[in-house]
């Protein structure tokens, strides 16, 4: 049986970011969400370094989009994720959902 | 509405690291995100983040790993030939030198090469994720590179070799003899205790 790639917690955030976003997912967007989800401050850099890691997995795809000129004239670059993306998605939180199930309450620093 | 320049200079270095067709929407998203109401430093930050970012990839994708074995080669045959040509000069200060020399050169370059580039980029010892251990999701052998070992005793193998028939070498192989017996010991011992490591929460292995 082939073995389904592992999602670092990064990149488990930038494809619920992707899901979430829908036909509309790019740089900019997918980082908006993450920073506003999450309130913290998110680097463009680390965004397409995650996307491209995805792509090699083949956990998502892009095609190229308008330009539109408050981007000087570049053109948008759209993902989406694949079919395996959200099954390893799908399995990703299957298994934290189990990992979570039977914890102790955590109060403070102590579980 | 009057567009917001991006620090041209910025742009510029952004530019040479990122050249690619690809890299334009990049550069693009930068823009449009920058435009949003962020200033000057947030944009060199980002550039810089993206340079450091693109750098480390490109390093990541080398494939150090590859070439280590050729190179070990290489190497194994120029002491070889170092040690051949060393006799043949009759030079005892040479062959010591080389048998040295050697060694350590050698046991450094294998142990780089050996180790250096792994799957996980840890440091230390390989690992091998090919051969998950049977029914049992997220345990992984982890392999010491025994190559290099073995490589060390072809080399110093070649040099003994050459080097036993000159009496003073002979009496320099009282000394190296044992303190090569002590060291395979401790490599036996570590590799004992580091050949098998447990993976946590590898969940996606069947």
């Amino acid at each position: 049986m082939a073995t389904l790639p592992t999602l670092s917690n990064f990149e488990l955030m930038v494809m619920l970011a992707i899901i979430r976003i829908g036909d509309d997912s790019y740089g900019v967007s997918i980082s908006n969400e993450i920073e506003e989800t999450t309130g913290c401050e998110v680097l463009l850099g680390s965004v397409y370094d995650t996307l491209a890691r995805l792509e090699e997995k083949g956990l998502i795809s892009s095609v190229i989009g308008e330009a539109t000129p408050e981007r000087g004239g570049r053109a948008k670059r759209h993902f989406r994720t694949t079919s395996q993306g959200i099954r390893v998605v799908r399995d990703t939180q299957q298994s934290l959902v189990k990992l979570w199930k039977g914890l102790p309450q955590l109060k403070g620093e102590e579980a | 509405m009057r567009i917001q320049p991006a620090p041209a200079v910025a742009t510029w270095f952004l530019k040479l690291f990122c050249s690619s067709a690809e890299d334009e929407s990049l550069i693009g998203d930068l823009l449009e995100k920058y435009r949003q109401g962020h200033g000057s430093f947030w944009y060199w930050r980002q550039v810089g983040a993206i340079i450091f970012l693109r750098l480390g990839r490109n390093v990541r994708r080398l494939s150090v790993g590859a070439a280590a074995m050729p190179m070990r080669h290489a190497f194994t045959v120029l002491l070889v030939i170092a040690a051949f040509w060393a006799v043949l000069l009759t030079d005892i200060w040479m062959i010591f030198l080389i048998g040295i020399a050697g060694g350590v050169i050698s046991g450094v370059l294998m142990f780089l090469l050996g180790n250096g580039v792994n799957e996980r980029g840890k440091f230390g010892a390989q690992i091998n994720t090919d051969h998950p251990v049977p029914n049992h999701p997220g345990i992984s052998i982890h392999h010491i590179p025994v190559e290099g070992a073995v490589g060390m005793l072809f080399v110093f193998g070649t040099v003994f070799i050459f080097g036993a028939g000159v009496p003073a070498v002979r009496e320099i192989f009282l000394l190296t003899i044992p303190l090569g017996v002590l060291a395979l010991g401790i490599l036996v011992y570590w590799h004992k205790h580091h050949s098998v490591k447990i993976e946590a929460l590898d969940l996606h292995k069947q």
